[in-house]
């Protein structure tokens, strides 16, 4: 089976046989994109959450994998290029944990990238069939092109557990 | 910023220097045990490459975060440890029924961060003469590309490359491995270089 493993601020899509692995989301969020119907998963593993406080997307060197209001449509053109169709799909988000007892004003970068990936989704009509977010922990997340499925690990203390999302995916 | 192949010699230099000193404090700390530490690696990666810079990014690894900021220039600063050689380092500090990964490990795990950093930007002040205040320590104990993905994020951090500095600390008949990563905020890096007048 086809293996791609998603870096940070990357994403990638597949269609048919194959899985997508993002490993070691912190406050990053991980985004899986899934057209049921035509078979074409996608990954995003984002970093921060809006472009526009950081860069101007115009910007040279500018990766738009790396925002959350950016990366979303970013996935979805890579995966209509694939044959997915944008009302077809569905979303799985995991991610946007805290994992240092850092000082902050407000909320943690990982409730920012939560909130405006959930607003994204929302603005393009994807509906979000599971979200495995928050905590002080980090996840991996391996997204299956054949099935739809999402597994999420963790590991603390040297044990690794692990869940799959959805249990029944919706066709 | 770019940097070439002088910047990395007193990147280099800096790390000699900081190891020397981190290895005396070391030694003071681990009840007068002599420590070696060899001379470090230091390499300069791009960002994207920090989560797997260390080996799997899904590994166990306990990491103490500090934030040194003075005179104009800012850096972060992220000791790695893999789980099992921050469990090997503390059980020899700790009383025997302790956990090493319960609070007192903690405190250690964070005290032993604040040492090491702290050695090396001693070196740091006194190659350039800035004076930088450390922050008080964090401590993250998960997966080494979840951690790590955090400070980039967290820190907002959008410099391009980040510097690794590899120690191998001889202690107690054992080559412990610990990783220094540095990243220094937009600006901070060409300070230093400017102060020492180099390149």
């Amino acid at each position: 089976m086809k293996t791609i493993y998603v870096r940070i601020a990357d994403l990638a899509a597949l269609q048919g046989d194959g899985v997508l692995v993002t490993v070691g989301l912190g406050s990053c969020v991980g985004v899986a994109l899934y057209d049921p119907k035509n078979k074409v998963a996608g990954l995003a593993h984002i970093l921060l959450d809006n472009s526009e406080r950081y860069i101007k997307p115009s910007a040279n060197h500018f990766n738009p994998a790396k925002f959350a209001d950016t990366a979303i449509p970013a996935l979805i053109k890579t995966m209509e290029g694939l044959g997915a169709r944008r009302r077809n799909l569905v979303a799985h988000i995991a991610g946007g944990s805290s994992l240092f007892n850092f000082k902050f004003d407000g909320a943690g970068i990982g409730q920012k990238n939560l909130a405006v990936v959930r607003a994204r989704l929302d603005e393009l009509s994807i509906p979000i069939q599971s979200e495995n977010s928050g905590g002080n922990y980090g996840r991996t997340m391996k997204f299956y092109a054949s099935t739809g499925k999402v597994e999420i690990s963790t590991v603390s203390k040297g044990e690794k557990k692990s869940v799959t999302v959805p249990t029944n995916p919706a066709l | 910023m770019i940097i070439n192949e002088c910047h990395k010699d007193l990147l280099a230099e800096l790390a000699s220097i900081g190891a020397g000193n981190a290895a005396t404090a070391l030694s003071q700390m681990l009840q007068d045990q002599v420590i070696t530490l060899q001379v470090p690696e230091v390499k300069i990666a791009p960002l994207q490459d920090i989560p797997a810079s260390l080996g799997d990014p899904e590994q166990e690894v306990a990491a103490v975060l500090l934030e040194a900021s003075g005179d104009g220039v800012s850096l972060t600063v992220v000791l790695v440890l893999s789980l099992q050689a921050a469990v090997q380092l503390i059980t020899r500090l700790l009383p025997e029924d302790c956990d090493p990964l319960g609070e007192m490990g903690s405190s250690l795990l964070m005290e032993l961060g604040n040492i090491l950093v702290s050695s090396y930007l001693g070196a740091l002040s006194t190659m350039t003469g800035f004076t930088l205040r450390l922050t008080p320590p964090s401590l993250g104990l998960d997966m080494a590309g979840a951690l790590l993905g955090s400070v980039i994020a967290e820190k907002m951090m959008l410099e391009d490359n980040f510097i690794l500095i590899k120690n191998t600390m001889h202690a107690f008949n054992e080559d412990i491995e610990g990783n220094l990563l540095l990243l220094p905020e937009t600006g901070s890096l060409e300070k230093i270089y400017r102060q020492m007048g180099v390149c």
